[in-house]
Formats: C-alpha cells, structure tokens, sequence
C-alpha cells in the first residue's frame, strides 16, 4: 500500500492542473466534450474554467498564435544553421515540438484533423539527403562531397548557399517525421 | 569469354519472369536453347584446354581484400562443366514435358538457371571467396527447387533440412577458406597450390582440413550428413535428377578434388575421406534395400555412390584419382538416366512405389530398356561403363592396405571387405530395380494405367543411358578427352589412363566374380531379405538428431532467453550495467587508472555551476525516491534542462538548443506514455523488495562513479592532440559555414548524419508498427479496458485526451481530485 499521505501531498497539484478545466456538472457531457477542439467551440459551450485554476482557454489561445512564431522560430534555425547556432536537426525538433504543443492544447481531435501524413517525411527526408550525396558522385567526386557558394538575389543581396543546406533539409523533414510518427502513435488514444 | 559463359544463365534468370510472360508455357524451350548453348560453347573448349592447360578469364571485384570473380577452366573443371551442361540439357528438355503447364514455370525455370549458374561459378571460381558465394548459392537454389511445391509439407521440411545441413557446411569451408587465405595471404587457389607445404605445416592444419571435409560431405550427402537427401526427393524429378544425383550432390567430390593439390595427400586428409566414404558406401547400399520408394532407391543409392567416388578421392594414388574422376562421370550417366526413368514411370502411372509396380516392360518397352542399361552399369555388370569404373575402384581398394592406408595397419584390410560386401548390396538392389519393376506380369494397381510416354521424356532418358555404352565402347576416347585431364589436375603430375574390360585374373576381377555371385543368391532370396533388413531399426540416427534438435532449439532458446529476459526494464539496464562495468573496472584496475587523474589546469569551478550540480543531483535522487510516475519523470527532466543549462554556461548554444528542445519532447513522450499505464508505480506488482531496491541503488551509484572516473580521466590524458582545432581552422574554406557544429554535421561527418538518420527513420517505423500491430496486445498485462485505463492515469494532461473524467474514482488509493493539499 503506498504512503497515503505522500500520495495526497503529490497528488494534489496534479489534479488540480489536470482536472481544472471544467465545471462538476458538466460531466454528463461527456460524449459532448470531445468535439470541443476548438476555442470557439469550448466558448459557445460555456465551459467555465475553476477558480484559481489554470485557464485551458489561455493555453489554448496562446498556442494557436505561438505556432507561427515557432513555425517561423524553426525555418529560421534551419536557414541559419550552417553560420550560427540551429541546423536541421535542431529546426525539425522545433517544428515538431509546436505540432505537439498544438497537439496537447487540443487533444485527439486535433490529431484527426492533422490529415498530413506525416510519416511520408522520413522517406522524402532520407531521398533527399541520399540524393544529395549522389549528386557528388554524379560530378566525379566521392558520396556525400558537397559544394558551397555565393549567389547574388535580388532584394536578399549576395546569399549564402550550400549543397550541405540541402542535405540538412533532409534530416529537418526526417527528425520532423520521426518525432510526429513516435509521439503522435504513442499518444493516439485507442 | 569464360566469365560472359558463367553469366549467361544469370542473366536468363533474370529474364525468365519477363520470358515467361512472352512464351507462356513454352518458356522451357528458352532455358533448353540457353543450356544447349553454354554446352556446346564449353565442347569447344576442349581442344583448347588440352593444348593450353586451361583457359582463364577474370574481373576485379574488390581486389584490395584479395577478393576477384576470377575463373580458369582446367581439366577437372572441364569435366564437371560439362557435366552441368550437358545433363542440365538433358534435363531442361525433359522437364517441358514433364511439368504441366499450370505449374509455376517461371519459378522453376528462374531457379534452376541461378543454380546452374551458380555450379558454373563453383568449378571454375579460382578465387576462393567467390568459389564459397557460388558454393552457397547453390545451397539457396537446391532450397527454392525442392520446396517447389511449397504447399505441401513435405516439401517445405525437405527444403528446410538441405538448407540447415548444406548451409552449415559451407559455413565450414568459409572457416577453412579464411584460415588459408590468412595463412598464405591470397584467395588465388594457384597461388594455394604454389604454397601448399606452408599450409600443411601449419598449426591451423587439422581444422583447415576439418571444415573443409565438413563442408564437402554436407554437400555431398556423406553419413551422417546424408539425411537431407532422400527427404530432397520431394522436388519434381528434373530436379532430382539434376542437382541431387547428377551435378550438386558433385559439388563436395568437386571440393575435396580440388582441395586435394592444396591440403591434400597427408594420413589426415585420406585417412578421413576414406573412412567416410566407405561408411556411405556402406550404409546408402544397406538401405536403399529397404526403401520401397523408386526416388529413395535412387537417393540412398546416390549417396553410395559418391561415398565410393569419396572412398577413391581418399586413397589418393594416381589409379584411385582417375578411377574416381570416370565413376563420377558414369555415375552422372546412368543415375541421370534412372532417375529420368522413374520420372516417366511417376508420370505415366501415377505411383513410385515398387509394390504396386510390376512388369510395365510390355508397355513401357522404352522406360525398360533405360532402366535395364542404366541398373546394370550401376551393379557393375560388364559390358557397360559401370563395370569399368567398378573394376578400377575394387583394384584401387584391393591396393589400399598395402599401399597408401598402410599406416592403419591390419584396419585397413576393412576397407576392400566394406567394398565388397557394399557391392554386393549394390548388385542386389539394382538388379531389383530393374526386375521387380520391368518383369513379370503387368500391373492393374497403378492409378493410371501405364502406357509409354512420348518422345519428349524418352528421348533425354534415352541419350543419357545411351552415354554408358558408348563410353564402354570406346573407353580409350572418353579417358583421353575428359577423365585423363581431370585426374591430372587433381594429382598435378600427368595421368593416362588404360581402361579395357580385360586385366587378366587379377583380385579386382576376383571380387567381381565373389560380388555377383553372392549377390545373385542373395537376390534369390530377395523377398526375406528385404524382411530381414526393414525387421531392423536404428535406436539412434541422424534423423532423430536433426529433428530433435530442429525441436529443441527454440525450446532451450527460449528458456535461456527467459532466465535473462524478465520483462523488467531495471533488470535489463542492471544487467547491461553490471556486465559493462565487469569489463571496464576491470580494464581500469589493471592499468591502476585512477592515479592517471591530474586535477592541474582545470577551470576555477564557479558557485553558479555548483548549484547547477546540486539541483541535478538532488533531482537524480529524487526520480529513484518519488511515488509517482509523473513526479520522476519531471525530476528526470529537471535533471535534462539543469545539463542544458550548462551547456549554456560553458557556451555552447548548439548544444543547448539541441538539449533543450530533446528533453522537452522527451517529456512529452514519457508524459504520453505514461498516461497510458495505472495509477500509481506498479499497483498491480507486489513493491519491489528492499534488498532489490538496495542492489540496484549501489548499481546505480558504481555506474555513475564510473562515468565520473571516465571522464576525469579523459579529461587529464590527452593522448593525441583534439581534432577541434583542424575543424575549426577549415570549416570556413572547406564546408564553407562558420558554424563547426553544423558544418561537422551536414559536412565533414555527413555519413555520420547519413546513417543516424537512417536509424531514426527505422525507429519510428518500428514504433508506428509496435503500436498499429501491437494495440490489442500491448496493455493487456493490466487486463484493463482502454475506457478505465484511461481513468487511472496520472500524467496531468487532461487536455491530450478530453474525455477524461476527473471525478471517476474507483480505486482505494485514488485521491479525490480537490482534497485540500
């Protein structure tokens, strides 16, 4: 049997941050519950959050306009990364992460309207970077010989471009797809 | 042109799918011209082999091992490829006819290509790598032909067993094939031959030797690797006869033959080969009498046979090796016709077994005519092929105890006795054979009722048989052109037969004259003794071994696997740990490691690091002390970002961002995986004992003084100056990007990445299968329903999945949700 008391003391603030978020009687609503996917919809519903609580609502709220940033945040580490701290690795696990905020704000119905079919990153990832090394060895050079040099856009000026960027592509979309794959299957429900 | 020949049916099967399509069923044709060819370029040979010695020919493979598809077709080879030819032309012919046209052709067809291919590439590959690659894919393709008809069981057991057995022999000649080409430093089988003496005298010998013989006599069906021919005969009959009684089934002769210039010629080596030999030869013509089977007539005779052509290659005088080399050629002759014959008997009766088949000689006149020809040059009987090659055997026997066993003493007079009274068995089951089948009053019991079959299957049966007397009428002809050189190869020194039906009284004519008399008495009494004989059985066999162990091995696995696979993760990581640092403790007292730690130079430690210490050591301890999941899993992520948090002090952004971001996705999925196990640590497990918990404390606690050792250590004795600055001084000009991690990345350890994402696109594969595949299955321990497991999480996120109902408690130790702290 374990320690009750510990139990009660450890417990307490995992309930409270779990089981805020709605009103006792709107638990015969059960079946209702599952379509509230939306902030929207949780209002037309009129659930009221618990005092004191953590407002569900402003997690939700604030992760519907996080995900740009982090969309933006990680195409950025991605751009970067062969000069400054990021790269494709660190870019994808960005991504990912905000696809899995948005994923915990919104639950399973999130993930049914998630229709991208997120495992297809990993093959294109890997041809991607696979390509990349045989194009070295298209031009007479060993697998994986990259290239780099620079290249004048307008509006951008002289630009920064590396055949490495390419392959880093392919890890980006290969942790990307990864990441989803594992966590979005482990966490299905049912 | 040697290579392009060995190709060729590699390329046709390649085709044959495609072909098959075009030509429908008469896709046989294509494979029949494609063999003819390749026979008739190999006859072409002839000439040149006799005046050159051989003809070569070679690519480089992957000449920085030693490793090249290099080919020579010499005297020995020339013997066999045109044996695989010849009889695969025959064979090809034979099996349009034989197989209805709803069978999978293209399979057959496709495989029996490889295989022919395959043997191609075994006697010719100079090369010893490439000679083992053929060696084995003869092994695949034997197992794809005789579980042909993979539906039935049969079949697939039979299949299973020449694999295992074949397989594991050439598993041995790989072993011996390493070992010499360690020792001299070259898989050039001349080159072998140049060195043989250093092999010979090298410690290494004995097993060189062993794993060779082991992988011949797998190969070539020799007691007690015999079982897995007669259960092979449940391939359709052009394949039994081609690659289980004509041309693979050689291939362990054709390896011993040419091993023998190499490793051959010493008491070991002959001594060996011929004990096995004899006791093949012994025991197949023992019980091929008992088998009522036609096919396992044949099959146990088979494996006589090549136990008396090994029993020659074993006594290794320049009569026994030439004598060997034209009972081989024989052998193929009149086993090849045979077992064409039984299949036409199969075909048009429906049956092969020997008691329901009698005298179909009045209408199958044809069939009984091969069978005649082909069982009375298989007894021995003058004035065909089999006599000859019989007569020179039983001299090369009778020689034996004098001449070259001498070193076994009064033993080796054992020899010519096994000989004689294996022949005399031999006699008898021929002759049986033959008249049991072929005379007396024709059979109504038969399925079918028999009638001759057409010319397509007896015209193959007819030429094969029709090799015996040709090769009894003009002897001297086929020993020049083929079994001279042959024999010459494998002696190295040159050999010239003189082959007559005449050598005067001499003892070989003597045992002769002993072996048909008795075994006509015997035959006499043919029904009592095949009584007697099937009254006895073995109480061991090999057969019971092989299936015993074919049993038993996943039993005792899966109890071995058991004691270490307890379904706890801490006994696995406690196993993992205990064993890693058995080692490397060990390592580390031997060289006294400890004294290496030199604390000079080390950065002045600010108090902002050690309380950075202090918060992941105290969250370290707390994951082992805490009651619930959900608790240890925020501890141990505490204890992931505290790291990051030093990676930001000891500035490396990279590093920090990629910590950062894996400790909080890494969160999320212990989170999410938690949520799908109960309440509480284990519930449904009695708590872990205070002694495993103890035990697995001091485990964690030696570990982690390891990896602290490891570390100071390292960090005191730089052997060798860091790469970091060769990075960082060319990561700019050469990867063309300023930041080094990156560019070492993406860059200068690109395959690094290459691979890692390769392993991380398996992992979630394997994951996505786990749980798509696995649902039902995985949670079942708990024997909960999704809906209620659901309730008795403890991960805090409600919102992962909406319908979870706070308020549903059942459990004693659930605490209701708003109970005041």
């Amino acid at each position: 049997m374990p320690n009750k008391k510990i139990d009660k003391i450890t417990q307490a603030p995992v309930d409270m941050a779990a089981h805020l978020e709605y009103l006792p009687e709107q638990t015969a609503h059960r079946s209702k519950r599952i379509e509230t996917s939306t902030l929207k919809e949780a209002q037309e519903q009129n659930y009221k959050p618990k005092d004191g609580g953590i407002n569900n609502v402003i997690l939700k709220t604030t992760a519907s306009l996080l995900i740009y940033f982090i969309i933006i945040v990680s195409i950025f580490l991605y751009v970067v990364g062969h000069d400054n701290p990021g790269g494709g690795f660190v870019a994808g696990l960005m991504l990912a992460g905000g696809v899995l905020l948005l994923y915990l704000c919104f639950g399973k119905p999130f993930a049914k309207n998630f229709s991208f079919d997120y495992k297809l990153l990993i093959p294109i990832g890997l041809s991607i970077s696979f390509l990349t090394g045989m194009a070295g060895v298209v031009f007479g050079y060993p697998f994986l010989y990259h290239t780099f040099g620079y290249v004048t856009v307008p509006l951008f000026g002289s630009m920064h471009l590396t055949s490495a960027s390419i392959f880093d592509l392919g890890v980006f979309l290969v942790v990307v797809g990864t990441t989803l794959t594992i966590i979005l299957n482990i966490g299905e429900n049912k | 042109m040697l290579i392009p020949l060995i190709l060729t049916p590699f390329i046709a099967a390649a085709l044959m799918p495609i072909l098959s399509k075009i030509f429908k069923d008469h896709v046989g044709w294509v494979a029949s011209i494609v063999t003819i060819s390749l026979f008739l370029a190999f006859i072409s040979m002839i000439s040149e082999v006799h005046e050159n010695g051989s003809e070569t020919g070679g690519i480089t493979w992957i000449p920085s091992l030693g490793i090249n598809l290099t080919a020579a077709v010499d005297g020995l080879s020339l013997l066999i490829v045109l044996l695989i030819t010849g009889i695969g032309s025959a064979d090809m012919i034979y099996s349009i006819f034989y197989l209805h046209h709803h069978e999978r052709l293209a399979n057959f067809y496709t495989f029996i290509m490889i295989f022919m291919g395959a043997m191609l590439g075994v006697c010719t590959s100079t090369n010893l790598i490439a000679l083992y690659l053929f060696w084995e894919l003869t092994s695949i393709s034997s197992f794809l032909l005789i579980g042909f008809w993979y539906e039935k069981e049969n079949p697939r057991y039979g299949a299973q067993k020449a694999m295992l057995i074949t397989v594991a022999g050439g598993f041995g000649i790989l072993i011996a094939f390493l070992l010499m080409g360690n020792i001299i430093g070259s898989y050039d089988i001349p080159t072998l031959i140049a060195n043989a003496d250093v092999i010979k005298s090298h410690a290494l010998y004995p097993a060189i030797v062993l794993c060779t013989l082991l992988g011949a006599f797998t190969k070539s069906a020799q007691v007690p690797f015999h079982i897995w021919l007669p259960t092979a005969m449940e391939a359709p009959t052009p394949i039994s006869c081609y690659l289980h009684s004509a041309t693979m089934v050689k291939a362990g002769i054709y390896l011993i033959a040419r091993m023998t210039p190499i490793i051959g010629g010493t008491a070991l080596w002959g001594g060996i080969i011929a004990i096995v030999g004899c006791s093949s030869l012994m025991f197949g013509s023992f019980m091929a009498i008992r088998q009522y089977d036609m096919k396992g007539i044949l099959a146990y005779s088979t494996i006589s046979q090549l136990g008396l052509i090994v029993c020659l290659l074993g006594l290794g005088t320049e009569a026994a090796i030439a004598a060997a080399m034209f009972h081989l050629f024989n052998h193929s002759a009149f086993k090849g016709s045979l077992f064409l014959m039984t299949g036409i008997v199969d075909h048009q009766t429906g049956t092969r077994d020997v008691h329901l088949l009698r005298g179909l000689a009045k209408v199958m006149p044809i069939c009984a005519f091969v069978c005649a020809i082909g069982s009375f040059s298989m007894a021995g009987l003058p004035p065909f092929s089999g006599f000859l090659s019989k007569e020179l055997f039983l001299e090369s026997v009778a020689d034996a105890p004098v001449n070259n066993l001498a070193f076994l003493g009064d033993a080796a007079y054992i020899i010519p006795f096994v000989a004689v009274v294996a022949s005399i068995f031999t006699f008898v089951y021929s002759i049986a054979f033959f008249a049991k089948i072929f005379l007396g009053e024709t059979t109504t019991q038969t399925p079918k009722a028999p009638k001759e079959a057409g010319f397509g299957m007896t015209l193959p049966a007819l030429t094969l048989v029709s090799m015996n007397i040709l090769v009894a009428l003009f002897p001297g002809f086929f020993a020049e052109t083929l079994i001279d050189g042959a024999a010459s190869t494998i002696t190295q020194t040159s050999i010239h037969m003189h082959i007559s039906f005449w050598h005067g009284i001499t003892p070989a004519f003597l045992m002769t004259c002993v072996i048909v008399a008795i075994g006509a008495i015997i035959y006499m009494r043919y029904d009592m003794v095949k009584a007697l004989f099937l009254s006895y059985s073995s109480p061991i066999g090999a057969n019971k071994f092989y299936d015993s162990f074919l049993h038993g091995l996943p039993v005792y696995a899966k109890k071995l696997t058991d004691i270490q696979l307890t379904g706890r993760l801490h006994d696995y990581i406690g196993i993992t740990f205990v064993a890693t640092m058995v080692f490397v403790y060990a390592a580390m007292f031997r060289a006294n490691a400890w004294s290496a730690i030199n604390l000079d130079g080390m950065a002045q430690v600010d108090v902002l690091e050690i309380t950075l210490a202090i918060i992941a050591a105290v969250s370290a301890v707390c994951i082992a002390f805490f009651k619930r999941r959900i608790w240890s899993v925020l501890a141990l992520s505490a204890v992931g970002y505290t790291v990051s948090f030093y990676f930001i002090v000891m500035r490396a952004p990279d590093l920090a961002l990629t910590q950062l971001l894996v400790e909080t996705i890494s969160t999320i999925l212990f989170l999410l995986a938690l949520y799908k196990l109960p309440f509480g640590m284990i519930p449904y497990d009695p708590p872990t004992p205070n002694l495993r918990r103890t035990v697995n404390g001091l485990i964690g606690v030696a570990f982690g003084f390891l990896a602290f050792s490891i570390t100071m250590i390292a960090q005191s004795n730089k052997l060798y100056p860091s790469i970091s600055s060769y990075y960082s001084q060319y990561a700019e000009t050469m990867g063309g990007g300023t930041n080094i991690v990156n560019v070492i990345l993406v860059d200068f350890r690109g395959f690094d990445t290459m691979g890692e994402i390769c392993v991380l696109g398996i992992a979630a594969m394997g994951v996505y299968v786990m749980i798509k595949l696995g649902r039902n299955n995985l949670f079942d321990k708990y024997g909960t329903q999704p809906e209620k497991a659901d309730t008795f999480n403890d991960t805090g996120i409600n919102s992962v999945v909406i319908e979870v109902d706070p308020y549903f408690q059942e459990e004693d130790d659930l605490i209701p949700p708003y109970s005041p702290l």
